[in-house]
């Protein structure tokens, strides 16, 4: 009892916590599906635009020629079927003349579709490529923010499943339904001419059909939107466990999660049964007007053989065959408009995502009149430099620091104190409050970040390993480095033993998330990946925590070699590959607390004194 | 009169009978697939019958036009009556020939109240069958999320986690919708070829002819069909799957890709993949293109033939001209599935790939089970023992004759190059490696071989803190929490003060509400370590795995941590693998691994006297130390 109640204030606390996006939360989408994005929409159509209006042209004349084997009907029926010859010819002839004309029409058709759908499903899928690719170039400029605030799968399946839908939207079901408005507008004339009377009685059966319609779209799109939601959640939950299913299992916790998928299971289909009860509207409201259409017709057929509609004309078998046939081709197109104002309902959804996506602000700009960084010698300042994560949360408060060419600073501090805030700055991984970094004289906000990335080298904490082999791993910064050179910037860390003892060494296939690796050895292939790109400022940042000392005490070696010539920042925790520097930083109470060399704070006797005095 | 059923995806499964080799397997996909959904098999089929029905009425409506035209039509124009019975002619029964409007108002009145009960139990079916498919949708994810999460379930080496993904997201949606829309479209067109065919028979035998001869022509064609597409659609799988770990590993991996400012190089490597995307799609629309075209020709071919055979009958007279106007309807009825055959069969390609992953996942054999004892229960002081274990995967050895005694309250220090099995060898005591049988070697907790008891019950003994940090999207709270969801915040600070993190997570945005992220980022490596010694605390187990957890933290700390721990739980056994001499030399016994074995066993300072690896890196390590001090 107790702690069901507990799990429920739990789930109180949830709904209140927003900060971040978690599992359970759903989205808040900015993104509403508008005229403007119809037109961001289209933007993506103007390409293909010369493909597009040949095969709508290509649609039109498939649309007219279904048209007229509804008309040989009559003359079947009229003509041919009564033995009365058409136009004074004989039955026969006009018999021949039908048959001709149908079997040219079908062939036509045939062929005509055949290439539309070839070319339009180029179309479809050459816009969704551009999408996609927009998607991701877009994905390439968010911040770490935008990475750390949300669960990997929401933003996985934006550029992969949402758009696979999409495709079919603009190859097919887009164009169809604009082609099949206009087959109605033609129907209608068509059946204007045939019989005027009977006409009326299919326009007022159209109009208030597409009324009825839109209110029903309208609701769907609005339930769709929920479902989508809450499928998002569960996919983002699932991905989740997928990552972390070793925790899950030495945690015994596989049934608990099991019971928290199964409780988003039920959400997602409740709202989907919630969508479906509208969604399944559509065909009911379309068939049924369509159907009473018919009857009608053949009511005001009676009431004009009655004469009720005054002496207009005569009726034959003929022409009304005709006509119900016609009307039966109404149900084609209106059916299309149907599924087509479906199948958008439900992309629509998609695409405010995806959209969202291609569109988020970018935190970290390259300035208009960015330039490149030019050659660096190595001199990192930072002038008054403040930073928040989250406005009110100062991390660093006016920091000043004057780093000179070549030399090799250590910072310590307390663990979350700011020291990787600080080193990121210097890549620009995140944008200062006030103040500037800056290189050589040229501030990190005013270069290209390209450039700038290119010159200062950093490894992290999180030594991540890409799915490939080791020397796709090693040259993953300079791909067109020779393997040679990979296998000398592999030796230098000494990552060269390891790596040639693996069944295939440098082309040994690498797992996901290099698994099979152990994290040492992953910290000496991301260590050989930075050295490869022999960059003037290099930050360490706790890179070799995890390799053993007989290791460490190598690279510790290879390190003195390696900086030589460049600035380095070293975040560790070994006093061992600190003391060496030219000047260690204490961080902590948002700022540079202590700094001098080893000598200097062992003298001062300070915060630097009592962590080394306390170590062992 | 066309049929406006598109809606339902405008597919049709094909007969089963046609599908040549790939029978064998579709066959055992549908299997396995009724089996999962077994209890959902009588709603299943009530919502086929009610199609059935559905479909049955719209294949009997064209016979009111047919009254239509030869009572009231044909004789109002002034032609002969022409008394073609058929199932709705009883309702004119007693009316007079020449009330027109009578009979007309009967019979509209007749169509629309089929009408509206054939639309309000088609609404009704859809309901029903959506209802039961996504409840049969859901049993399945049921399944599959179990087995992901499951104790036993697979190492995670053999399915990356695209695969799995593309499990949970796509395949079981394909199966759940094969079943909803496909079969039960089958049987709708079922009915109405059935239906037809017999109202046409009832006109003129010669009608069914052509109808006949292109079913079976598109018999052929279906098997060119099927092979081709088959290609097609693995080949759509395999450029899917790489493109989602493209992205994926673009996610995951943005902090190196940033900060070697690499993304040019991958959004090449995308755009050849996302290029690679189109094409395969291109393929297999063309692919499809191409057989829909067959598949029309000869749904046209049947219009056409057909068409000349009933103008020579009504020529003949043996057709009257409301019967001519039904023949039209139903061969309609009887063509128009042929124009969605390209369609349906590609919908069957994609079930049966997607069938085959899906229940390929769920019967992979696990391989590691609970054992013969697994009701048995561990007590709370277990024992272990360790006798000759030996690991293997594949060619590599990881773990060579590892023997060790780990008698209740024993701390043990594990140390070793990177890569020299220490990991491994924490993992095989929590069951997530088991010896195999060439290997040898056992485990025993308090006498019991591991392999015998059950997995869970072996895994609740350790409180395990990994090297890897692994933390959900969820609040700090819940994270600490993961083992025992919905602990106090008592209880939750408690461990997290023993960790050191209380005091960072107070100061956090929302303190221990604050919800954090994926691997915990936007957290220290050494924050996300401390919440991650948290969570193994708060489990509470008698034995501590501490798999070099501490590496990224200050020297201070890691101490403060060592020693809370040994304040509040002293009697609990502890295993601590590290890189630093300093976190394993107070412990009872030290084992230092090379290359998976053992190659020193012994106490601090009897490794010391010794003189070897364990000594060569303690002084080392102790040199810088005293370095420090001087």
């Amino acid at each position: 009892m107790g702690k069901q109640k507990k799990v429920q204030e739990n789930e109180q606390k949830k709904a209140t916590v927003k900060k971040r996006n978690a599992y359970y939360d759903d989205e808040n989408n900015d993104v509403k599906f508008s005229v403007q994005m119809l037109k961001k929409t289209l933007r993506y159509a103007v390409p293909y635009k010369k493909l597009l209006v040949v095969t709508s042209v290509l649609l039109f004349l498939v649309g007219f020629l279904a048209l007229v084997p509804a008309t040989l009907n009559k003359y079947v029926v009229d003509y041919v079927l009564t033995k009365a010859g058409y136009a004074g010819g004989s039955w026969q002839a006009t018999l021949v003349v039908v048959l001709v004309a149908w079997v040219s029409i079908v062939i036509a058709d045939v062929v005509f579709s055949f290439v539309r759908t070839v070319w339009m499903s180029r179309v479809g899928h050459s816009i969704v490529r551009d999408v996609r690719k927009d998607t991701y170039t877009n994905l390439q400029k968010l911040s770490f923010e935008y990475f750390d605030t949300r669960p990997m799968g929401r933003t996985l399946v934006r550029v992969t499943n949402y758009l696979d839908g999409i495709a079919n939207i603009f190859s097919n079901a887009v164009i169809t339904a604009l082609v099949d408005c206009s087959k109605i507008a033609m129907l209608l004339v068509w059946l204007f001419v045939v019989d005027w009377r009977l006409t009326l009685v299919v326009v007022g059966i159209v109009v208030p059909m597409f009324v009825v319609l839109i209110f029903v779209r309208r609701a769907v799109v609005r339930t769709k939107r929920v479902h989508r939601n809450k499928d998002s959640n569960r996919t983002s939950y699932v991905a989740e466990n997928i990552s972390g299913a070793f925790v899950t299992k030495a945690f015994n916790r596989g049934a608990y999660n099991a019971g928290v998928h199964k409780g988003l299971c039920l959400d997602v289909q409740k709202n989907w049964m919630k969508f479906t009860r509208r969604h399944e509207l559509f065909w009911p409201v379309g068939d049924g007007f369509f159907m009473m259409g018919t009857i009608l017709v053949y009511g005001m057929a009676i009431a004009i053989i009655q004469g009720w509609m005054g002496s207009v004309g005569a009726l034959s078998v003929g022409t009304l065959l005709a006509f119900v046939s016609y009307m039966g081709m109404f149900a084609s197109p209106i059916n299309n408009i149907a599924t087509v104002m479906q199948k958008v309902s439900v992309a629509t959804s998609n695409l405010e995502r995806v959209f969202e996506l291609a569109e988020s602000d970018i935190a970290i700009l390259d300035k208009e009149d960015a330039y490149p960084l030019p050659t660096i010698e190595g001199v990192v300042k930072f002038d008054n430099v403040s930073f928040a994560y989250d406005e009110g949360v100062t991390i660093l408060d006016k920091v000043n620091l004057e780093v000179p060419k070549g030399s090799m600073y250590a910072l310590v501090g307390p663990t979350g104190a700011g020291k990787t805030t600080l080193v990121s700055l210097i890549s620009r991984f995140y944008e200062v409050e006030s103040g500037t970094v800056s290189i050589d004289g040229h501030d990190v906000s005013k270069v290209t970040q390209e450039s700038l990335r290119r010159q200062v080298g950093v490894m992290m904490q999180d030594s991540f390993i890409f799915s490939g082999t080791i020397l796709e791993n090693i040259r993953y910064a300079r791909p067109e480095a020779t393997e040679a050179e990979c296998i000398q910037a592999a030796k230098k860390v000494y990552a060269h033993d390891f790596i040639s003892k693996l069944p295939q060494g440098y082309h040994t296939k690498t797992l996901e998330q290099g698994q099979g690796l152990s994290t040492g050895q992953r910290q000496l292939i991301s260590f050989a990946r930075v050295i490869l790109t022999d960059p003037k400022i290099l930050i360490l940042d706790e890179a070799t925590s995890s390799i053993d000392t007989e290791t460490e005490a190598k690279i510790k070696k290879v390190l003195e070699e390696v900086l030589v010539g460049r600035t380095s920042f070293v975040i560790a925790h070994r006093l061992s590959t600190i003391r060496k520097a030219d000047k260690i930083l204490f961080v902590a109470d948002k700022g540079i607390c202590e700094s001098g060399t080893h000598e200097q704070l062992m003298a001062l006797g300070g915060r630097y004194h009592k962590l080394v005095t306390t170590h062992g | 009169m066309r049929f406006p059923f598109l809606h339902s995806g405008a597919s049709v499964k094909v007969d089963r009978g046609q599908m040549g080799k790939d029978n064998q397997k579709s066959m055992g996909v549908a299997r396995q697939s009724m089996r999962v959904f077994g209890r959902r098999i009588p709603g299943f089929v009530v919502g086929i019958l009610l199609g059935v029905v559905v479909n049955g009425s719209i294949a009997l409506l064209p016979l009111i036009p047919t009254l239509l035209i030869d009572r009231i039509i044909t004789p109002a124009l002034g032609g002969q009556v022409v008394l073609s019975d058929n199932l709705f002619s009883g309702f004119l029964k007693g009316q007079r020939a020449d009330d027109y409007v009578g009979s007309f108002l009967i019979l509209a009145g007749v169509f629309l109240v089929l009408m509206v009960a054939k639309h309000g139990v088609s609404y009704g079916r859809w309901l029903l069958l959506q209802s039961v498919g996504t409840k049969g949708e859901n049993d399945l994810r049921e399944k599959v999320f179990g087995k992901m999460v499951a104790q036993n379930g697979l190492g995670a080496s053999k399915y990356t986690s695209g695969d799995l993904i593309t499990i949970c997201t796509s395949d079981i949606v394909v199966v759940k919708d094969f079943y909803a829309d496909q079969v039960v479209y089958f049987f709708g067109v079922l009915t109405f070829w059935g239906l037809s065919a017999y109202f046409l028979l009832t006109i003129h035998w010669l009608l069914i002819l052509c109808p006949l001869v292109g079913g079976v022509l598109s018999l052929v064609c279906m098997r060119w069909y099927t092979k081709t597409s088959n290609k097609r659609y693995a080949k759509i799988r395999d450029v899917s799957g790489e493109l989602s770990t493209t992205v994926q590993e673009n996610i995951q991996g943005v902090r190196v890709v940033r900060a070697y400012a690499t993304e040019s190089i991958e959004q090449a490597k995308f755009d050849k993949q996302n290029e690679g995307f189109r094409q395969a799609y291109l393929d297999n629309a063309k692919t499809q293109a191409k057989y829909t075209t067959i598949f029309n020709a000869i749904g046209s071919a049947i219009m056409l033939g057909s068409m000349g055979i009933a103008i020579y009958l009504a020529l003949e007279s043996k057709l009257t001209i409301g019967q001519f106007a039904t023949f039209f309807a139903y061969i309609n009825l009887i063509s128009f599935p042929f124009y969605t055959l390209a369609g349906v069969l590609s919908e069957y390609q994609n079930f049966v790939v997607s069938g085959k992953r899906l229940f390929g996942f769920l019967n992979a054999p696990n391989s590691i089970q609970d054992g013969k004892l697994a009701l048995q229960k561990i007590g709370s002081t277990p024992s272990i023992v360790v006798r000759d274990a030996s690991v293997s995967e594949g060619e590599q050895v990881l773990l060579r004759d590892i023997s060790v005694d780990l008698p209740y309250g024993k701390k043990l220090g594990i140390m070793g190059r990177t890569g020299s099995g220490k990991t491994v060898f924490i993992k095989a005591l929590c069951r997530f490696f088991d010896m195999g049988e060439k290997e040898g070697g056992v485990i025993l907790v308090d006498g019991v071989d591991v392999r015998d008891l059950g997995v869970e019950e072996v895994r609740r003994v350790f409180g395990y803190v990994m090297q890897d940090v692994f933390l959900f999207s969820d609040t700090v709270h819940n994270n600490i929490a993961f083992y025992e969801p919905g602990a106090s915040l008592e209880t939750v600070q408690k461990v997290a003060k023993i960790a050191c993190a209380d005091l960072f997570v107070t100061g956090l945005q929302d303190g221990y509400d604050t919800i954090i992220g994926e691997k915990g980022v936007g957290l220290s490596g050494g924050q996300k370590q401390r919440l991650s010694i948290a969570r193994a605390l708060l489990k509470n187990a008698p034995v501590l795995l501490f798999d070099d957890c501490t590496s990224a933290l200050d020297m201070e700390t890691e101490q403060k941590i060592l020693q809370g721990i040994k304040e509040h739980y002293p009697d609990r056994t502890l295993v601590i693998a590290s890189h630093r001499a300093s976190s394993v030399k107070h412990c009872d016994e030290i084992l230092y691994f090379e290359d998976g074995a053992i190659v020193e066993k012994g106490s601090h300072e009897e490794l010391l006297a010794l003189g070897g690896r364990y000594a060569t890196v303690y002084q080392a390590q102790e040199a810088a130390r005293v370095d420090c001090l001087d």
